[in-house]
């Protein structure tokens, strides 16, 4: 396929599109400083992502719900009316049925819920897949030079594999512990950066 | 819209609300009596470890233990299982935290866990602390301490004693101890500050921070910039692939970099630069200055003793060298100003501008001009291919030049000081002070020669050949040019 600039969206959409728009980049300054930019976002939206406790969410939904206008149709063809009744027991029979904790307060976020678990595994796989092209790019530079700059960005790049793994055997027994999580986001963070780094470095000379 | 919009978020915090699984946690709690001698020494993963030294002589220890699973249940079944030991032998109180195996048939496939503690325990124990997968914390202790750690900050905050830490893919902090401090840290940066004692640090790919040590500080990096600052004794930095910036250094500095400049000021001692590939700069330099550098600039500032510098393909500038200056630049400009001692320059393809010169000059060029003024003691210049310019130059001269001209200046002096000038393709202007007295031998070919000077003439006289006697005579002046006219003229007063 012949990349060109009309096909950037679609590259920041689709990782597997990711690399032709690499190597598109090097010979076109505009993709290069758009692909630059939207890797600043990336990086600062990811800094950006918070978690915190909602106790008050839900009340304050439901609220909501019973504060909106009645609907103009039959209420035998507003179906949610049914639904509402069943959600609120739902969540009345989980609470019931949620065995006691002990009194120790929860500090922070240490663990994630199945929900995020799916998410951040489907993110992260999408997120190697992206990674391993770029090492594909890179590493074809780095096995074509023996300077000590690319020895350097080798050596770092084995022991960042190396961390990675270890954070994952670790994974594999602990799935939803938050710190390992972050660990593991943080080392791909600076294997991206660090790939990054060796393909800009690459281009500028 | 609104209506669906909130529906939505309705549905899909049920879903979240069945699918979410349960959070146990228990505590452990323990208070161990420590006995003067006794170290302390814990063993732990996944999780926090905070310790902070305290006047008791007990160790109070506080564990929170949270376990994530499909139910409250099985999350209690599986804390339960997981073990915080205790034991105070002789030597030493251990603590240490065991999990649960969880091979395939153990049942434990879906639970995650973390331990963390909070430990109080005697100032005066030492400590030892390995941690993976978590931050280490300690504060606050007087015996000095070993603490390993990986996959986690690490951070020593007020304390004492004699300190090795040793981290990887964490950052490390350590502010405020009284005692030496030894750091190994493979890809993260470290910070230290405030440290009555030495620095020994060595990292791989981070960045180095060190301000205010007492003693000496030695830093060994790769791939990261290096920063230290106020430093009580001697300090070395080896470092690549990132700048190294030393101020405020009490002793000798060495800096042995590679790809990356170098910024050094306010060292007490002597201080030794080596680089390659980036721009080494120096200011306030209590004694000598060595420098080697390739393919790389370098500007120096007031040193107290000599320079001994070599480089290529850099400009070079140096000011206010108390002691002499020996330059060696390939491809490269050379500008000296206010060197005390004696200067030699050699390099080629670059212009030397030499001036406020106390000792005696040497300049070796190929393909470059020369410029000096108020030179001292004399100058010996050799280059070609490029314009001699001499102001003010006291003490003998000898300038020996090919295919360039030669413009020199000299100042009255008492004592005999021998001049000689040769060139070829280009003109000799000489200008003398008025009272000079000098020997005077000039000749050139396809040129004149031209005096302000009355000359008392010995033997022929020709265009372009002079032998006679300038003043009193006495002093040998000797002037050999071809293709080029020779110009014996008197100073502006």
């Amino acid at each position: 396929m012949k990349f060109e600039c009309g096909d950037l969206d679609r590259a920041l959409a689709v990782p597997d599109l990711m690399p032709d728009a690499l190597l598109h980049a090097k010979t076109c300054p505009a993709c290069r400083r758009e692909l630059r930019l939207w890797n600043e976002i990336s990086r600062t939206a990811g800094q950006l992502h918070q978690e915190w406790d909602s106790p008050d969410l839900w009340p304050r939904i439901r609220e909501a719900l019973a504060a909106e206008p009645k609907p103009s149709k039959p209420w035998w063809r507003s179906w949610y009316w049914l639904a509402v009744p069943a959600l609120a027991l739902g969540i009345f029979a989980a609470v019931l049925l949620r065995p006691p904790r002990r009194a120790e307060p929860v500090r922070g976020r240490s663990f994630l819920t199945e929900q995020a678990l799916q998410e951040v595994e489907q993110n992260e796989a999408a997120y190697r897949k992206s990674i391993d092209k770029l090492s594909e790019l890179a590493g074809q530079k780095l096995e074509t030079t023996e300077s000590p700059l690319a020895v350097s960005y080798r050596e770092k790049l084995v022991l960042l594999d190396s961390a990675i793994n270890d954070v994952k055997a670790t994974l594999s027994r602990n799935r939803f512990n938050a710190q390992l999580r972050t660990e593991l986001a943080g080392l791909y963070r600076d294997k991206q950066k660090t790939l990054e780094e060796i393909l800009t470095r690459d281009s500028k000379n | 819209m609104i209506r669906r919009t909130s529906w939505l978020l309705a549905a899909f915090l049920l879903a979240s609300t069945l699918q979410a699984r349960e959070e146990y946690t228990r505590t452990f709690d323990k208070t161990i009596p420590w006995q003067r001698g006794q170290r302390v020494q814990i063993d732990h993963s996944l999780g926090d470890v905070v310790l902070r030294g305290a006047s008791a002589s007990e160790m109070v220890i506080h564990a929170v233990i949270r376990v994530s699973a499909s139910s409250g249940e099985e999350g209690r079944r599986f804390s339960d299982q997981i073990e915080i030991q205790t034991e105070s032998t002789g030597p030493a109180i251990f603590v240490r935290t065991k999990y649960p195996e969880q091979h395939t048939f153990s049942g434990w496939r879906n639970v995650s866990y973390t331990v963390s503690y909070q430990i109080s325990a005697p100032q005066m124990a030492p400590v030892q602390i390995r941690n993976s997968f978590g931050n280490v914390e300690v504060s606050g202790i007087k015996a000095g301490s070993g603490i390993t750690n990986s996959h986690g900050k690490l951070v020593l905050r007020s304390s004492a004693g004699i300190h090795r830490l040793e981290d990887s893919f964490g950052a490390v902090q350590v502010t405020d101890n009284s005692g030496d401090v030894t750091i190994e840290n493979s890809n993260g940066p470290v910070e230290v500050s405030g440290i009555h004692g030495a620095v020994s640090l060595r990292d791989r790919f981070g960045s180095v921070t060190v301000s205010s040590a007492s003693g000496g500080v030695k830093i060994v990096n790769g791939n990261g910039a290096v920063r230290l600052t106020d430093a009580g004794g001697p300090s070395s930095v080896t470092n690549s692939f990132g700048a190294v910036d030393a101020s405020g250094i009490r002793g000798d500095l060495f800096v042995n970099n590679n790809n990356g400049q170098i910024d050094a000021r306010g060292i007490t001692g002597s201080a030794e630069l080596n680089t390659t590939f980036g721009a080494i700069g120096f200011a306030d330099i209590g004694k000598q200055v060595t420098v080697r550098a390739g393919n790389a600039a370098v500007t120096g500032r007031k040193a107290g003793g000599g320079v001994t510098l070599q480089t290529s393909f850099g400009r070079v500038d140096l000011a206010e060298i108390r002691g002499g200056a020996r330059v060696v630049a390939n491809n490269g400009d050379v500008v000296l100003a206010g060197i005390v001692g004696e200067t030699r320059v050699k390099t080629s393809f670059g212009l030397v501008d030499a001036s406020q010169i106390g000792g005696p000059l040497v300049v070796e060029n190929n393909n470059g001009g020369v410029k000096a003024r108020d030179v001292e003691n004399g100058a010996n210049i050799r280059t070609s291919f490029g314009p001699v310019l001499l102001e003010r130059i006291a003490g003998p001269l000898d300038v020996a030049n090919q295919n360039g001209a030669i413009d020199a200046s000299l100042t009255f002096q008492q004592a005999c000081r021998p001049v000689r000038l040769q060139t070829s393709f280009g003109p000799v202007r000489l200008r003398l002070p008025e009272n000079a007295n000098y020997r005077l031998t000039a000749s050139t070919s396809f040129g004149k020669i031209n005096t302000e000077f009355p000359i008392t003439v010995n033997g022929a006289v020709s265009s372009d050949s002079l032998s006679g006697t300038v003043g009193h005579g006495g002093c040998e002046l000797q002037i050999i040019d071809s293709n080029g006219s020779i110009d014996i003229l008197k100073s502006k007063p």
